[in-house]
């Protein structure tokens, strides 16, 4: 005979099922560690902060066209440059613990080929970007407090000043 | 405080300094202002190489230089190791005289090797060096079927420990760059005729072949030299003397 499932049971269990996730992702939230941004050498990057972290993808993307086939190089996005200043001579992009570009890949899973072919430690490169001297910075410190890119341009004469009000 | 005063100065140096060869300028996260990039290819030039054939003896130092300086290194697979530039010797069948030559890319004029390229990643230079654009090839081998001067390697194995200045990687076909490298960086030699010259006999000039006054230029117009199957019409700009 077949026994007669209790409403109540059949709730109660789902609310319990249903729970477990929940619990589970309210205690794993907001624990995963970002990886150690390694030491750069060098005081400054060739960027600000933020513009380096989330477009050096497109830097290095767009210019490497012009670089190759053009050969307009530019010493400052430079990926010899890059890595030159990021990458320790003793990391390796297979063991992402150690390699500055690896382990942020690795933990954002993004996957790039750039180390299929391009040399993943520092060589003695002449080109270096021009911040930078190579030196391994002794108060080293991302500086942050950087201005905004457009005011620095305009500064410069690369982007047209606010315009004057017309009389 | 130091830090917030020198950050501008920086920033200018960075616009200023190399503006020359920028392509494209952050205007905000994410905006890029594209400029096309200044070309950084000598004006009017056209590089080459001439191969004096009766001095090139029997030394091995522009293949060991070339493959020293690029990082191409061999697997002991001679089937199928890469080879930018390879000795080649000569004997006449009637005479018994023998002499060998060195024989690497010809940076033709015409490349075959571009015209079969189905991605366009074999390209010639404003300054009329060939070479593979890694980024697009795709490993499908047609230049190195087309290249009547056998020029071309294709890389079978995970390669680690490349230099620097020379991209390799497996699945990519690749040859000799005429030393893009130290062009770009003003040198005006290559690894194999420097080595050629302190080791060897001396026997391969580097220059413009469109400078009439450049060493080249001279020799070429004074004792004459000729292309490795000329017949093919590819101008090739790497040219030999005593073949």
């Amino acid at each position: 005979m077949l026994r007669g499932k209790s409403p109540a049971r059949a709730a109660s269990r789902w609310l319990v099922l249903g729970a477990l996730p929940l619990l589970f992702l309210t205690a794993c939230g907001g624990s995963v560690e970002p990886p150690p941004m390694m030491e750069a050498r060098g005081d400054q990057c060739v960027e600000p902060l933020d513009v380096i972290r989330k477009d050096h993808g497109k830097l290095l993307m767009h210019e490497r066209d012009d670089a190759v086939i053009r050969a307009a190089r530019n010493p400052d996005h430079s990926f010899v440059g890059c890595i030159d200043c990021h990458v320790a001579t003793e990391a390796r992009h297979t063991e992402p613990e150690t390699h500055f570009c690896a382990s942020c890949h690795t933990f954002n899973a993004v996957r790039v080929d750039c180390f299929q072919c391009h040399r993943d430690r520092p060589s003695e490169s002449e080109y270096l970007h021009t911040l930078n001297p190579h030196a391994p910075g002794v108060d080293f410190a991302w500086d942050t407090d950087h201005r905004g890119v457009a005011a620095n341009l305009a500064e410069v004469d690369l982007l047209p000043p606010p315009e004057a009000p017309k009389p | 405080m130091s830090q917030k005063t020198s950050a501008p100065l920086s920033r200018r140096q960075f616009i200023t300094g190399a503006a020359a060869a920028v392509a494209s300028v952050t205007v905000a996260p994410g905006v890029f202002l594209m400029r096309p990039a200044e070309a950084g290819t000598a004006e009017g030039v056209r590089w080459g190489l001439l191969i004096d054939s009766n001095r090139c003896g029997d030394c091995n130092a522009c293949v060991t230089a070339c493959h020293e300086e690029n990082g191409v290194r061999g697997m002991d697979r001679p089937r199928t190791d890469a080879q930018w530039i390879r000795k080649v010797e000569l004997r006449d069948p009637e005479t018994g005289y023998s002499h060998s030559l060195p024989v690497m890319c010809q940076h033709c004029e015409h490349p075959p090797c571009e015209d079969v390229c189905p991605t366009g990643a074999s390209f010639r230079r404003a300054d009329g060096i060939v070479l593979v654009n890694k980024h697009t090839c795709i490993g499908c081998r047609y230049c190195m079927m087309a290249c009547p001067y056998k020029a071309r390697s294709f890389i079978h194995e995970t390669l680690t420990d490349q230099a620097a200045h020379a991209p390799r990687g497996k699945g990519t076909v690749e040859s000799c760059t005429l030393c893009v490298h130290r062009i770009d960086r003003g040198e005006r030699t290559t690894a194999c005729v420097e080595a050629c010259h302190e080791q060897g006999n001396g026997a391969m000039i580097f220059g413009d072949l469109n400078d009439p006054d450049s060493a080249i230029s001279r020799e070429l117009a004074e004792h004459g030299g000729t292309a490795i199957r000329a017949d093919l019409g590819l101008n090739p700009g790497v040219r030999y003397q005593g073949i």
